[in-house]
């Protein structure tokens, strides 16, 4: 099987916490892609907050990107990986006060961007670190653009304290800072939240592609509802309200519209079980578009689960 | 005393010179040329969009369609190369209109009229209304893409001479007056001694001014640089107020239907109409005679007591006072702006627009913030540009940057053009899109000394506010004012530089603004005289003069004229 596309991210890291929350620990890293196996990550297995990229994550609550070039970390990443990265970004996922993992991308070459928006002292979000290709005059504007809450993407993921996923939002016109100057023409957009403690933490990773070099083979975000109950095992009973996802015919608009598929819904009983992110190969799950694996990344709001955005591969 | 540069370049003369010329009339959009060919098919019938289709794939174009003409035109860039096929129907007007807006859109996409068999009468007429080519239906597939094809080349050498039309013209305005005189006289056939004799310079000196001009330019040779000249030549007519043949607006420019200036009286308790002057506007004239305005009455009182621009969107719908008579001519949008003078309002300038006939155009108000020494959006109107709005109000301008935060360093008027190009401008590949070409932007001084706020206007190519922008500064020893800036439709003059009004001439608008420290206006019947200008900028029919006044000082006077 060989990948249409060359996929903008190019490797994956999850790290989950050890049983006594003081350290990560690398659970699984993968490459992205035709070439996609078990990569061996370098570096310590462990980390404490505000060791390596994962570390810094946790540390400051907030999404961050590291570029710097040269990079120790880059080239470690690439050495290991057999492919060239330009960058790492890495998000933290939180319930309540408890880090619950972070996932670390790795980005090759392609046409986007990632941005960290983050709440300055007039309480409007900028971005703090921003990763560009292809983009030039994108990248200016966004230097002069503030979001106070509920506007733009970041805004809007800063309101809700959910991700969202907006796709074509150049043809859609509900991109504000794009006027079709690039070379670059953004067809997808996510916006990821860091949640901490009750709510919002302050910080946005935004996700923007370009066709050619697609974030994911598929992208679906899930909108979950935990019901007080738990289930046999004492686990609370998470429902999937509706699925939204960058092939629009994989949208669904309520449970009640279609019930969840059996890959969707192992995935979500594992995330209501350990409350991580986690990594899931096509060969213990079968998944849907012959992908090889996928990511999952669950949202809390303070203890419960109310999204899930999962990256398929 | 009022003193010009003597350039004068001779006519040029070409055989193709009328369609060329009327290709180039606006053709001041700073995103030069389109790199991709498309065939625009508007409001074909679904029999002839397969086989439109499957000629512009085989000539290697890009193809779309658009069920109105109104679509194509709020979509495509003026700028754009290819060309446009259109199904015209009987109705001999319409059609002729159609025509007319589009010629006045683009500047170099070619028009072909497929008609149906009952309007095959029509060719003729629609040829001379300006039609590159009429294809009755049905029709042939060679023949159909042989007319793509050739419309496209017409449209591709059209782009490419504006292009390089425009490249010379911007090489020509490193040239000095002094370079530009020798120039001309080089043009007239003039030989070096000669030109020593009429400039009144030795031989050396005129071959000195004319290397440097060949340096400055980048030509090795007396012909390239006629040539260079020429071509520039070609750009500059293009810089006139319409059409022109008869030098009269179309009505699409008209936009500006009116100006006023309102003054306190002497006991500061109303405002008075000190000024005014109307476009087609008897009856609005007629009711704002007498009328006088107190503090937070009326669009010139919220002025008055906001001491910050107000924008009114739609007078017809809010509580404008003359907002019947504003209906009865035209009248849909207003804009005030306050001219402070040593922290008291001086005057309250009203701009009323007709902004119905697609026009675009933006008036915006930044307020500075002090703690942050950033400007943010406080305020503005925005005309067929929604999306412009939208950006603009998350934009956060450092002083210093962006047209208004440049100005409001500087303390001075700013216009700005080129938006494409121009690092000044935060926002300018969106204006660029957007096709606006100029841009003034004036700095307020609420206290007197400190700038507060600044006021932008932003010009669209098609439907500029004021086509003729100007800056004025006074001399250090303030006895006269040059003009530091002069803009045609987003396009420099070439020989701005020295024209000087000397603090004695009293029948300029700009000097009047700059010695009686008020807002000046000039109507039809003497603009020309008034608003002193380069020589080859054509008359306007009206136009405004405002001082900028901080810490006490006229620091420039500002003129916007249509």
């Amino acid at each position: 099987m060989s990948d249409p596309f060359p996929w903008l991210i190019r490797y994956v890291e999850v790290w989950v916490p050890t049983e006594d929350g003081s350290h990560l620990t690398l659970q699984s890293s993968r490459l992205v892609g035709e070439e996609a196996a078990d990569a061996d990550a370098p570096g310590v297995p462990d980390v404490r907050p505000g060791e390596g990229v994962a570390g810094r994550a946790w540390q400051q609550k907030s999404a961050t990107i590291l570029q710097e070039d040269p990079s120790r970390v880059l080239d470690g990443l690439s050495d290991a990986c057999g492919t060239t990265l330009k960058a790492v970004l890495a998000i933290p996922v939180f319930r309540r006060h408890e880090i619950r993992g972070v996932v670390v991308l790795g980005c090759g070459d392609g046409l986007g961007a990632a941005e960290v928006w983050s709440r300055d002292d007039r309480d409007e979000l900028a971005v703090s670190v921003g990763l560009y290709a292809g983009l030039p005059s994108f990248e200016f504007i966004s230097r002069y653009t503030k979001f106070p809450k509920g506007a733009g993407i970041p805004g809007k993921v800063w309101t809700m304290e959910q991700p969202q996923l907006a796709r074509d939002p150049e043809q859609s016109g509900t991109f504000i800072r794009s006027f079709g100057n690039d070379p670059a023409q953004i067809s997808a957009a996510i916006g990821l939240p860091v949640n901490h403690a009750h709510g919002f933490a302050g910080s946005v990773l935004l996700l923007l592609s370009d066709a050619q070099t697609p974030l994911a083979r598929d992208i679906e975000l899930w909108e979950c509802r935990s019901d007080p109950a738990t289930d046999e095992h004492h686990l609370p009973v998470t429902e999937l309200v509706s699925t939204t996802s960058l092939n629009a015919e994989h949208n669904t608009g309520t449970a009640d519209a279609a019930a969840p598929e059996a890959w969707q819904q192992q995935i979500l009983k594992q995330l209501t079980a350990t409350n991580s992110p986690a990594m899931f190969k096509a060969e213990n799950l079968a998944l849907p578009d012959r992908a090889a694996f996928s990511l999952a990344i669950p949202f809390f709001r303070g203890e419960s689960l109310t999204a899930v955005l999962t990256l398929l591969y | 005393m009022t003193t010009y540069a003597p350039l004068q370049f001779q006519p040029v003369r070409d055989s193709s010179a009328p369609r060329f010329q009327q290709r180039f009339m606006n053709s001041s959009d700073d995103t030069a040329s389109s790199t991709s060919v498309t065939v625009y098919a508007v409001a074909l019938p679904p029999q002839a969009t397969i086989p439109v289709l499957d000629a512009a794939e085989v000539a290697g174009y890009g193809f779309r369609q658009y069920p109105t003409v109104d679509s194509l035109l709020e979509s495509a860039s003026p700028s754009a190369t290819g060309c446009v096929l259109l199904a015209c129907g009987s109705d001999a007007a319409q059609n002729a209109a159609v025509i007319a807006r589009m010629k006045l859109h683009f500047y170099s996409i070619p028009l072909i009229v497929l008609l149906d068999s009952n309007s095959a009468d029509n060719a003729v007429d629609l040829m001379q209304q300006g039609a590159f080519s009429v294809l009755p239906q049905p029709f042939e597939h060679h023949k159909l893409l042989h007319t793509i094809t050739a419309a496209v080349e017409f449209s591709e050498s059209s782009q490419s001479a504006i292009d390089s039309s425009r490249a010379a013209c911007l090489r020509m305005q490193e040239a000095t007056e002094k370079e530009l005189e020798v120039l001309r006289l080089i043009m007239d056939g003039r030989k070096n001694k000669e030109i020593a004799a009429e400039l009144g310079i030795t031989v050396r000196a005129v071959e000195d001014r004319r290397f440097r001009l060949m340096k400055k330019v980048g030509v090795d040779s007396v012909a390239e640089l006629v040539a260079l000249a020429v071509t520039a030549q070609y750009y500059q007519q293009g810089l006139t107020f319409g059409s022109p043949r008869n030098g009269s607006l179309p009505d699409i420019r008209r936009c500006v239907k009116g100006i006023e200036v309102w003054v306190p009286n002497e006991d500061e308790t109303h405002l008075q109409l000190f000024q005014s002057c109307y476009r087609d506007a008897a009856a609005f004239q007629e009711a704002s005679r007498g009328l006088t305005f107190r503090r937070g009455e009326g669009l010139p009182g919220r002025v008055w007591e906001s001491r910050t621009p107000a924008f009114l969107r739609e007078l017809i719908t809010t509580d404008f006072v003359r907002s019947r008579e504003a209906s009865v001519v035209g009248m849909t949008t207003a804009v005030g702006l306050p001219v402070f003078c040593e922290g008291r309002v001086q005057s309250v300038v009203l701009i009323l627009l007709d902004t119905r006939n697609q026009t675009k155009a933006v008036f915006e108000s930044w307020r500075l913030d002090p703690q942050s020494s950033a400007l943010r959006l406080s305020g503005g109107t925005y005309i067929n540009c929604e999306r412009l709005r939208r950006l603009s109000e998350f934009i956060h301008l450092p002083v210093g940057e962006g047209l208004a935060g440049f100005a409001a360093e500087q303390g001075r008027p700013h216009i700005g053009a080129r938006f494409s190009e121009d690092a000044i401008a935060v926002r300018g590949l969106a204006l660029a899109a957007e096709n606006f070409v100029s841009s003034i932007a004036l700095p307020l001084t609420d206290s007197g000394a400190v700038i507060s706020d600044v006021f932008l206007l932003l010009n669209s190519e098609q439907t500029p506010v004021f086509s003729l922008l100007q800056i004025w500064k006074p001399t250090p020893d303030q006895s006269a004012m040059t003009l530091a800036g002069e803009y045609v439709d987003g396009i420099p003059s070439l020989t701005s530089q020295t024209s000087v009004i000397s603090r004695a001439d009293d029948h300029s608008i700009a000097g009047q603004a700059w010695t009686q420290r008020s807002p000046i206006i000039v109507d039809n019947g003497t603009a020309a005289q008034a608003i002193v200008r380069s020589p080859r900028v054509p008359a306007p029919g009206f136009g405004i003069a405002i001082p900028t006044i901080v810490g006490g000082k006229v620091v420039a006077v500002t003129v916007m004229a249509n």
